[in-house]
């Protein structure tokens, strides 16, 4: 796949030789999860690493926790998108991962830590709502490049982080409270 | 706090969290060191630099075989080729002949009436070929012992009975041809002047292009009447010079007074070519 893709730079080139190598088996594991498919597995990581490599420079250090954050999410909402494309002959139950990360409020109220409330609060929203609302406000994406990464419409991208917003809003008011 | 500002933090936290998370997972998955990116860069670059070397040296090595190639063998192998195609005498006899051309056209005594007819002008160098012409004598040799009181000893060692006659048996049945003169490389300019048996005397001047050019100046023996018996000689004579790179140039000249220039560039066909014109 490295051989396919022009690259402005060796710096560039090395950078996305080592962002490949290193996640690789993450985001294989990561799409395996959903897919249960080794070969769409293999397409949803090739994918992801494609989509990842417009945005190589937002980008900053390989090994920050961003960084993995940005692939992780991109390969598994591709990994979503090909499940649901496959869905008439891959009886795969996908609910598992297409549902809100679990989420105690009580604990959540209990717990002093932002960090710990951001968690439980981001990881309430559905996959496809968490996905444009992180590569928004955390990746910094505009809507039209969420859109690329994602393979969905702009407006498709509106529609999600509004209702992302709305929902996070609704929670972090209750939380307060 | 603003709205926008609090979804902002609460973004980053989540995905500073995760991504920690998914290192850790990254790195249960994958048990193998990983290398840092400089290494990785470092090692991408070595890479790259090893495959650069391995064309280049590769292009190089080729360049260098063709050049050799091109330089030492080809050069022999068309000489010895075009040699090939001479049927009389084979390469290998005719290289000593041509490096001992002294010893080669031992020419015989004045039997032939050529022994002093040919004489340099003013710009001859006896020191190089001797002022006297060596006569051919009736013998029984294709190139004859010399006895050749008059000639230069450099060019005609006198080896009775001897060169080439005792190497080239084929060429021994020929009859033997009178060689009056040989020059090597003649420089242009000069000029040859024969002097027939009636005192008439012909110039020949020597033009730029056979520079560089074996000159000899034969004469046949007045019974001779098929002068292609006189070929294979000159032939062989051809064959002993290309050998030393030299252009091969014969003038002939008959006992009628007949002469003949055959200028042959190693270009055995052209000899012949010519040869069965003058017949």
């Amino acid at each position: 796949m490295l051989n396919l893709i022009s690259f402005a730079s060796d710096s560039e080139r090395y950078k996305f030789e080592y962002i490949y190598e290193k996640y690789k088996r993450l985001l294989r594991a990561r799409a395996y999860d959903i897919l249960k498919d080794y070969p769409l597995a293999e397409d949803a990581v090739s994918e992801a690493y494609l989509r990842a490599y417009k945005h190589l420079h937002k980008i900053g250090d390989p090994d920050s926790p961003q960084t993995a954050s940005f692939l992780v999410t991109i390969v598994k909402n591709l990994a979503i998108n090909m499940y649901h494309r496959e869905k008439r002959s891959t009886p795969v139950d996908i609910t598992e991962y297409d549902k809100p990360d679990e989420f105690n409020l009580e604990e959540s109220v209990t717990s002093k830590d932002d960090t710990a409330m951001a968690m439980e609060l981001v990881g309430r929203l559905r996959e496809e709502y968490r996905a444009v609302f992180l590569l928004k406000y955390a990746h910094e994406l505009s809507h039209k490049e969420i859109a690329a990464t994602l393979g969905i419409t702009e407006n498709n991208v509106t529609v999600r982080l509004h209702r992302a917003k709305t929902k996070l809003l609704e929670w972090a008011k209750e939380v307060a409270i | 706090m603003s709205d926008e500002k609090l979804l902002r933090n609460l973004a980053k936290q989540y995905v500073n969290e995760a991504g920690k998370a998914y290192q850790r997972e990254n790195a249960a998955i994958d048990h193998a060191p990983i290398p840092t990116l400089d290494t990785k860069m470092a090692a991408a670059r070595r890479r790259h630099r090893a495959r650069f070397m391995r064309g280049f040296v590769g292009i190089a090595a080729s360049v260098l075989v063709l050049v050799v190639v091109g330089v030492t063998v080809l050069p022999q192998f068309l000489r010895d080729e075009m040699l090939d195609r001479m049927p009389l005498l084979a390469p290998e006899t005719a290289a000593p002949a041509a490096a001992q051309a002294d010893s080669i056209y031992g020419a015989g005594d004045m039997g032939y009436g050529f022994g002093d007819v040919a004489a340099m002008e003013e710009s001859w160098e006896p020191t190089h070929w001797g002022d006297a012409i060596a006569g051919a004598a009736p013998n029984d040799g294709v190139f004859g012992a010399a006895t050749s009181d008059d000639t230069s000893p450099e060019l005609w060692a006198a080896q009775p009975g001897g060169g080439l006659a005792d190497e080239q048996p084929m060429a021994a049945a020929i009859p033997a041809p009178a060689i009056a003169r040989v020059f090597l490389a003649p420089p242009a300019g000069w000029q040859i002047v024969y002097t027939d048996f009636d005192g008439e005397k012909t110039i020949f001047h020597l033009e730029n292009d056979i520079q560089n050019s074996v000159v000899v100046i034969a004469s046949l023996p007045p019974e001779t009447s098929d002068f292609s018996q006189f070929f294979p000689v000159l032939i062989n004579y051809q064959r002993a010079f290309m050998k030393i790179d030299s252009y091969f140039s014969v003038l002939i000249y008959h006992q009628d007074g007949l002469q003949f220039t055959l200028t042959t560039p190693h270009d055995y066909a052209d000899l012949l070519v010519l040869a069965g014109a003058w017949i």
